[in-house]
């Protein structure tokens, strides 16, 4: 499902949506004819409590314009249609969150598990009508495609509400799956009143049903055999929820046991315990790989403790099963603010010092790791974005922690061993939780502390530092070069980075950008330039005292 | 040496205008850097439909800031704002990971506009302070910024509703507009 509705489709979806009476009202202020949304929630807002949602951020709540935007995902549909803001604020009242206050309303539990459930039950519904559609849409033309589009919606609108509003009750949800899950194609004689629908549907049905992969078919019979035979209202149609049904029964087993999870985050410890739990869990595998990579990356043999760690960061990411990867979500999401918090707080951390041997380090960085690795499992995009996290060694004395995004997979493996720009030792590590790898260039190991401490620590990376070296090699002449980097000197490295460092190490810093990418030349003119750049630099701040005073003076 | 000094000059008798395009996808937060840097003060702002434009006084620089739509369907139109604009300010949701691939393409299309082929380019990375917002450094790979060879770039992380980074991405436009 790469591509997405087409205009046209998704106009007919909120149409039908619109007309709703519930959808005709904010979900938060109750105000007329909303036409913004929250795709995480499904919900319908109004422009006002846009502003408010999207203030919260997207990992609360992501809002989208039912009108404006255009390349909405069949998946955010799905939630669109599945959701609601009738099941949404059933949800909500059933759970006890009745606060209007939009912050609290959307930070409480209710609103994480809503979420997460809206998200597999359309998810689920993607699996079985998104292959459906996907094939419908490349037989006939387009036309054609789309009136039946409309039925399917229709249909799914429909279908869906009904389940979820009967399911939103977790308690009694046996008995309305069980009347749901009567529908299969084996029992429609016994349940199908009109036949002219079956007649109509039912090659495609069956073709749809029959498409799902053999593990959703598996599960019905469990089901039929569970129910007994009752009626099904619509016969073939229903066939469509019936998966759903089951994924949401399925769903529901789950979210019985969400709560007691989603308790934990409470107590750090507890969370801590969990991760290293999985961790160990996966330990034999995480060696494995944790070899694999030792290899291809020459590293010391004698990190191999570290490898270990690095291989859980493979693990975690990869191997690990779905309600795994739910724990560390629930996990990590509370831990990372934390983390972040503390973290920011702390002048001296455990990256400070060896990390090889300290424990703490150890910790935070399998919660950082964690974090991280939750993240990735938000989406299947995701995991194959953000790439893994490794704990290799490149100075000697120094072991960084590099987190490589795969984002650039191919770059990734071959140069590991030259590219591993890192900054294990640096603020930014404080700051983030994490170092990331500027880029896929080489980098000289001589400047690579500096680099790290330089790049590590920056808020801001401009060109001029990136590529400090080729400007110097090609663009201008050399006085308007030293004037740049002179420019750059004042204002990137002790305007940015060091405000509290002095002179001194600003100048060092510069340095470094200016040997980043040039070995050869670092080499040739090393001593020419900290002459020249020293001298820059004191002119420049003699400059800037006599422009700020002659700025204060008139005022300009 | 004396073009240095040539530029203080003009920073120091001459008030600069520089006019700048800020875009970025759909509540990245264009708006509220906007309105941070020209009324000092955190607002909530609505979905902006149209654009916004304000100038704004930094350092005896008036930047006009130019605050599109960042709904997909605007998206089209961005490249006709850009007539004259010397610097384009690039807002991404640090925060919004699912998204960045979205916005590395936006930033690719609209870079690639004529009216911008000598533009400086400061990429915000907003929302840092938000709890799974990725870093500078890990943005600059996700943007692919490093294939940005032949033009001024710079990306500043930034807080918008506490206004932190923001004077230092127009430190540094400042600074790029006195190497012009």
């Amino acid at each position: 499902m790469s591509k997405g509705p087409i205009k046209q489709e998704i106009e007919s979806v909120f149409h039908r949506l619109r007309s709703q009476t519930s959808n005709k009202q904010c979900f938060d202020c109750n105000a007329k004819n909303p036409t913004w949304s929250s795709v995480t929630y499904g919900v319908f807002i109004c422009i006002d409590c846009s502003a408010v949602h999207r203030n919260l951020g997207v990992h609360l709540t992501f809002v989208r314009s039912t009108n404006l935007d255009t390349n909405w995902t069949w998946q955010q549909l799905r939630q669109m249609q599945l959701g609601g803001n009738a099941n949404a604020s059933q949800f909500f009242r059933q759970h006890n969150c009745n606060t209007s206050d939009a912050n609290q309303k959307y930070n409480s539990r209710a609103a994480q598990l809503y979420k997460d459930k809206l998200e597999k039950v359309a998810r689920n519904a993607m699996a079985v009508h998104g292959t459906k559609l996907h094939l419908d849409q490349e037989k006939p033309e387009i036309e054609t495609v789309e009136k039946k589009e409309e039925d399917f919606f229709a249909q799914c609108d429909e279908d869906g509400e009904d389940g979820f509003t009967k399911n939103g009750n977790l308690e009694n949800n046996n008995a309305c799956l069980v009347s749901k899950v009567i529908p299969t194609p084996k029992l429609q004689p016994e349940g199908a009143p009109s036949v002219d629908l079956l007649v109509m549907e039912t090659p495609d049905l069956t073709q749809a049903a029959l498409k799902p992969t053999i593990g959703v078919r598996k599960v019905q019979p469990r089901k039929t055999t569970m129910g007994g035979a009752r009626k099904g209202g619509l016969g073939a149609t229903r066939v469509k929820t019936s998966f759903a049904e089951i994924e949401e029964k399925a769903l529901m087993a789950d979210a019985k046991e969400a709560p007691v999870e989603s308790k934990k985050p409470l107590t750090e410890e507890e969370q801590l315990e969990t991760v290293q739990s999985v961790r160990l869990a996966y330990q034999d595998l995480s060696l494995q790989q944790s070899k694999e990579e030792q290899k291809m990356k020459n590293v010391n043999p004698e990190k191999a403790k570290q490898m270990e760690r690095l291989g859980m960061g493979f693990n975690v990411r990869g191997g690990i099963s779905h309600s795994a990867t739910n724990d560390m979500q629930t996990i990590s999401q509370e831990t990372a603010p934390k983390y972040n918090s503390s973290s920011s707080k702390s002048t001296l951390s455990a990256f400070e010092r060896e990390p090889a041997s300290s424990t703490d380090f150890f910790d935070d960085f399998n919660s950082t790791s964690s974090m991280y690795s939750s993240s990735s499992t938000k989406s299947d995009n995701l995991a194959a974005s953000l790439g893994f996290e490794t704990i290799e060694s490149i100075m000697d004395n120094h072991s960084n922690v590099t987190s490589m995004f795969d984002s650039t997979p191919k770059r990734d493996e071959p140069k590991k061993p030259s590219s591993s720009f890192s900054a294990s030792t640096t603020d930014s590590f404080r700051r983030t939780g994490t170092a990331k790898t500027a880029s896929g260039k080489e980098y000289n190991t001589y400047d690579n502390d500096a680099a790290q401490k330089k790049f590590g620590t920056a808020k801001g990376i401009s060109s001029d530092q990136f590529f400090g070296g080729n400007q110097t090699d090609t663009n201008n002449e050399v006085s308007s070069n030293l004037s740049r980097f002179q420019g750059s000197n004042s204002i990137s490295s002790s305007d940015y980075f060091g405000r509290n460092d002095g002179p001194a190490n600003s100048q060092n810093n510069s340095h470094s950008s200016m040997n980043f990418n040039a070995p050869d030349m670092e080499d040739v003119k090393e001593s020419v330039r900290q002459g020249v750049t020293k001298v820059a630099g004191r002119i420049s701040n003699l400059a800037n005292n006599v422009m700020s005073s002659i700025q204060d003076k008139y005022g300009y | 040496m004396g073009n240095a000094f040539s530029n203080w000059f003009k920073n120091t008798f001459g008030k600069r205008e520089m006019r700048m395009l800020m875009v970025g996808l759909d509540a990245a937060g264009k708006t509220t850097i906007l309105y941070r840097l020209k009324l000092g003060e955190t607002i909530i702002t609505i979905p902006t439909i149209g654009f916004n434009v304000e100038t704004v006084e930094y350092k005896n620089i008036k930047f006009t800031v130019w605050d599109v739509n960042g709904q997909d369907k605007i998206r089209p139109l961005w490249r006709h704002y850009c007539l004259d604009t010397e610097g384009l300010i690039f807002v991404v949701d640090s925060n919004d990971i699912e998204r960045i691939d979205e916005a590395k393409e936006e930033l690719r299309r609209i870079i690639e506009v004529d009216e911008l082929k000598d533009a400086v380019l400061l990429v915000f990375a907003n929302k840092q302070d938000l709890p799974n917002a990725i870093s500078t450094e890990e943005m600059t790979v996700r943007l692919n910024l490093d294939s940005f060879k032949n033009r001024s770039w710079k990306i500043q992380g930034t807080n918008a509703t506490t206004g932190a980074g923001l004077h230092e991405g127009f430190d540094w436009l400042g600074n790029q507009i006195d190497k012009r």
